[in-house]
């Protein structure tokens, strides 16, 4: 991640017109600026970090951002739970999240493929009605679609949640890649194309890894929006040992308790770490991006 | 355009190989919910007995004026308004800074990324009310430093739906994470050639990189659009699903999942989401004709 | 139960194509071979009520070895969404928690067995408190067994009164006594803190202020028992305590939500909030300083003072009417409410006080400092018993919160607040007997 390997274009070309002095100076600026925007984008966070160390009966009444003491019982009881440890739910919930991303990846790139640049027949309308499917509100097609699954016996299964991911139902992912795989010089199919390569082969040699960002980027939200999902889980996974992070949570909500504020606080901090790791692991990817020159024909 | 004829003649058979997943997906999973919802919002159905057939008296009763449903439809079109342009202005702005060369580019982008992380969690509501309430921090500063007695923003119906966009525009890390992925892929000898033709950074900005972003600008918007008139969680979170204060957040879809859930009216529901895909079908069919004026692809020169 | 063959005849193929990695999720009761399967469903109000659940079920499963009962609890809004749509897919669980608005709205639907074939036997209630009892009526017929006994209160901070030199109402009082007291308190304060929270939007409070006038929320016909005038005099009366400061303006009373955590007695910015009991014990553990409980008032200035306040089942256990094996059901039920063993296991440490009176006796006597408070509060209701709450219709919480909402932000007079609810309720209540 250093400067060098990061630096796009835009300054790399034109290095010598600057001095050094004000590249420097607007680079300091740059940084506070992060760094100030930053902070206030945090101070939410920072929050929730401090009140789940306090205990319960002082988060509301005692603003104050620097906790009297370390208050590790919250942690202790959130992470041992009462209806079944925390540690399977957050199995489940990695189980389902890596499953969407394999699911996701692999069918809407191959969709996204065939919308981007192959000609067949209702080709446009067949778009359009990709992208109506996402226009419906989840709640108007929840019980249509619980008697579906019922009738199929996948209640209480992951299928409901994964099969959809295998048979891209996620418009959002496929008209991501269609803008994206549109974005790709059609030449270099071209050249391709004249070498003898069919669309099978020009998918997996051209396309395919000069799509890495898009692919990334898919892969990084199918997991992270399939970890933090709630309504599907809570209308599938209907047995305590099957719960995902989510539904952990909410059983930790009900507020009339005694205990759970802290605990619930806790495990809600907790539960960003897994995702945080994901995401920082994968927005390396980003930065690494592909190199691109040298490809065109 | 130079397309060879190799590659103009339609090629069905490799094409639908390529669709069959999301045919599957359509026919088997998708299209049955669908029409069922269809379906229902032509009938009375209160979930636990059998549906009735209604005809058109559930559309007819929105379209006559329900006053709840008409303000649901100002809160969503006020939210998309403002939610969208300001989500999508922070998002590309801060992508544009975090595409320079700068060390630490991996922890500002994460830090940037962290609020969005928490979605629509529990945790959100509470520190949203942390911040916005009348003894929340800001009226905690106004009160101490400036003597001013503000009101509780987040349940004063001036201002509760402020708060929301302010949410929105908070978790922006989605569209940022697209706007870079889109960055990177703008191949490198793009800015050769310009430097080559004496573009200055200025100009490369608005001669390459902003025009070869436009196809990642339309998807955003097209896709922060949906997502805004379909926004639930926020309101849902925040005001403990009630809508209020005084109906002030009351999320079109939020209303749907009222008259759905709470009052057992799936059919008029039903209606009112199918209305909504009227509306959303409308505003993206313009998006989508306005794209041949500004979004240039890489395919078409 | 049925639809297990179907389930493990799928995972067969399913597993196959999307690979064995699937089956870890998948779910584990399925496994299990030759055990009759009881899905129950709730919601749970806290954490310890969780434990001691899940603990009494372990133990008629240890009892009963042919039984495997797979529990399903969740808070309780996604507990709603949940049973509402399982009910709608026709396969609800075996047996789930009402309270007292969704077991009118089940029951009048079919989706709820009446239990009265196995009333007494083997579910004998007659040790149960009236007011219980009829929340779980609906049509003359039980619908479930009530779980806890909860009740309306007046939740103060006694530290707050001392220190702002106010004294503590008598126990009984008059809901103009209530407003003197609540302006007290926030003269004697200043700035940011008012002597209550608004109660305003909370429709059991509404249901004891009109029956000290002579009408009522619902009658025993399930229509509503009360005419705009009557409710607009509850909603001016919220509106005049607003106006002399004894409650916040409209906007901070708003942010009290369904939500402890914001609530104006846990920030320090009130002494008294009115409440059902079953809250009583999570506000106070939000609390550095001590709550008590007070009785609402039980009369208008010059009126007659008597008893109003009423107690009745905060949640309760029902069966689904499409269930294979309800006499199963009803016999884990048996085993929670009225097997010595179950009882014991299931209610010591949950926070909830058992309805029956002999429940409520045994539990006076060991519970800890909070628990003997609230069963003392529920003993000295009973002393002079009011007639109890009826069911009302799901989504009556939300319905009077606008209203009073509305009034509160100035959108309509405390009349037409009403006439606008009694309208909105009526076409529910209209709804649910077609």
């Amino acid at each position: 991640m250093d400067a060098i390997e990061t630096a796009p274009p835009a300054l790399n070309t034109d290095i010598n017109q600057i001095t050094k002095k004000s590249k420097a100076r607007s680079r300091l600026i740059m940084h506070g600026f992060l760094i100030f925007f930053g902070l206030i984008m945090l101070y939410p966070l920072v929050w929730l970090a401090v009140s789940s160390f306090k205990p319960s009966n002082i988060i509301f009444s005692d603003t104050s951002i620097i906790p009297r003491h370390f208050e590790w019982q919250n942690y202790t009881k959130g992470w041992a739970g009462v209806a079944a440890p925390f540690k399977i739910f957050f199995k489940n919930s990695f189980v389902v999240a890596t499953l969407a991303v394999i699911g996701n990846v692999l069918s809407c790139s191959f969709v996204a493929y065939a919308f981007a640049r192959l000609e067949f027949s209702f080709k446009r309308p067949l778009f359009a009605l990709m992208l109506m499917t996402i226009m419906l509100p989840v709640h108007a097609s929840l019980i249509p679609q619980y008697i579906l699954f019922n009738a199929f016996g996948w209640v209480n299964t992951i299928f409901p949640i994964i099969t959809p991911k295998f048979l891209a139902v996620e418009a959002f992912f496929i008209f991501l890649m269609v803008q994206f795989i549109r974005g790709i010089p059609r030449e270099l199919d071209e050249a391709a194309a004249i070498d003898g390569a069919g669309p099978i082969r020009i998918y997996f040699s051209i396309i395919l890894p000069l799509l890495t960002p898009a692919l990334v980027t898919t892969a990084v939200f199918s997991f992270l929006w399939t970890y933090e999902d709630f309504l599907t889980p809570l209308i599938y996974l209907t047995s305590i040992e099957n719960y995902t992070v989510p539904q952990g949570l909410r059983l930790l909500q009900a507020s009339r308790g005694a205990s759970t504020w802290g605990a619930m606080l806790a495990m809600s901090l907790l539960s960003l770490v897994p995702m945080f790791i994901v995401f920082f692991i994968f927005q390396r990817k980003l930065i690494d991006g592909i190199a691109t020159t040298g490809l065109k024909g | 355009m130079s397309i060879t004829p190799n590659l103009s003649k339609k090629q069905n058979a490799v094409a639908f190989l390529f669709l069959s997943p999301w045919i599957l997906g359509f026919v088997f999973l998708t299209l049955g919910p669908l029409m069922g919802s269809l379906y229902l919002s032509f009938t009375d159905y209160d979930l636990f007995t059998a549906p009735e057939w209604a005809g058109t008296k559930n559309y007819a009763k929105l379209l006559g004026g329900d006053p709840r449903y008409i303000q649901s439809l100002k809160v969503t079109f006020g939210y998309v308004l403002f939610s969208v342009p300001l989500k999508l202005g922070f998002a590309l702005f801060i992508a544009l800074i975090l595409n320079r060369g700068l060390r630490g580019l991996g922890i500002y982008r994460s830090v940037f990324y962290l609020p969005s992380l928490l979605g629509g969690s529990v945790a959100v509501a509470i520190m949203w009310r942390q911040i916005f309430s009348y003894d929340g921090i800001i009226n905690h500063f106004l009160w101490n430093y400036l003597g001013y007695d503000a009101p509780s923003w987040i349940t004063n119906p001036d201002y509760a739906l402020g708060t929301l966009v302010l949410l929105a525009a908070w978790q922006f890390g989605a569209p940022m994470v697209i706007f870079l992925a889109g960055l990177k892929q703008i191949p490198q000898d793009m800015y050769d050639a310009a430097a080559i033709d004496g573009a200055r950074p200025v100009q490369q900005f608005f001669y390459v990189t902003i025009p070869l972003l436009t196809p990642i600008i339309f998807f955003n918007f097209v896709m922060q659009t949906i997502g805004a008139f379909q926004a639930f969680t926020p309101s849902y979170i925040i005001s403990d699903g009630s809508g209020g204060p005084a109906d002030s957040t009351l999320f079109y879809t939020l209303y749907l999942y009222e008259q759905a859930f709470t009052d057992f009216q799936m059919g008029y529901a039903s209606a009112i989401a199918w209305v909504l895909v009227a509306i959303i079908a409308a505003a993206t069919s313009i998006s989508f004709l306005s794209a041949k004026y500004w979004v240039h692809y890489g395919d078409e020169n | 139960m049925t639809t297990n063959h179907t389930r493990r005849g799928f995972l067969k193929q399913g597993s196959g194509a999307i690979g064995g990695f699937a089956l870890t999720v998948v779910a584990g009761g399925a496994m299990a071979q030759g055990k009759t399967k009881v899905r129950f469903s709730g919601y749970v109000e806290s954490e310890e009520q969780l434990g001691t659940t899940l603990k009494v079920l372990e133990a008629y499963m240890a009892k009963n070895p042919n039984v495997e009962i797979i529990p399903e609890f969740s808070n309780f809004r996604s507990f709603t969404d949940k049973l509402a749509t399982e009910a709608a897919g026709g396969n609800a669980p075996d047996m789930f928690s009402v309270n007292v608005d969704l077991l009118a709205e089940y029951a009048a639907r079919g989706v709820l067995e009446p239990l009265t074939n196995w009333i007494p036997d083997p579910l004998d209630v007659s040790s149960y408190q009236a007011g219980s009892i009829f929340a779980c009526t609906y049509n003359d017929q039980l619908y479930a067994i009530p779980n806890d006994a909860i009740a309306p209160a007046i939740l103060y901070s006694p530290k707050k009164f001392e220190e702002l030199g106010v004294a503590v109402p008598p126990e009984m009082f008059t809901w103009e006594e209530l407003h003197e007291t609540a302006v007290s308190l926030s003269r004697a304060h200043g700035r940011g803190f008012w002597g209550m929270e608004d109660g305003g939007g909370n429709y059991v409070p509404c249901d004891i202020f009109l029956r000290a006038k002579g009408s009522s929320m619902f009658t025993p016909e399930h229509t509503l028992g009360f005419s705009a005038e009557d409710m607009a005099t509850w909603f001016q009366y919220w509106a005049d305590m607003r106006e002399a400061g004894g409650c916040p303006p409209a906007d901070v009373a708003a942010q009290a939500g369904d939500n402890s955590a914001s609530l104006g007695i846990v920030r320090g910015r009130s002494a008294m909030l009115i409440q059902m009991t079953d809250s009583y014990v999570g506000i106070g553990a939000l609390m550095e300083d001590p709550l008590d409980l007070h009785m609402l008032p039980n009369g208008h200035a010059g009126g007659e003072m008597k008893n109003h306040i009423y107690d009745y089942a905060g949640n309760s256990t029902g069966i689904w009417s499409k269930a294979a094996d309800k006499d199963l059901c009803v016999d884990i039920i048996r085993f929670m409410h009225f097997d010595p063993d179950g009882v014991d296991l299931y209610y010591e440490g949950s926070g909830m006080i058992p309805a029956s009176t002999a429940g409520l006796d045994k539990f006076g006597a060991q519970g800890n400092r909070e628990e003997k408070k609230l069963v003392a509060y529920l003993a000295k209701l009973r002393e002079d018993p009011a007639p109890s709450r009826r069911p009302g219709v799901g989504g009556l919480g939300g319905m009077f919160r606008r209203a009073n909402q509305a009034v509160a932000f100035g959108d309509a007079t405390p009349l037409a607040a009403a006439e606008a609810f009694i309208a909105e309720a009526e076409e529910k209540l209209l709804a649910l007997k077609s």
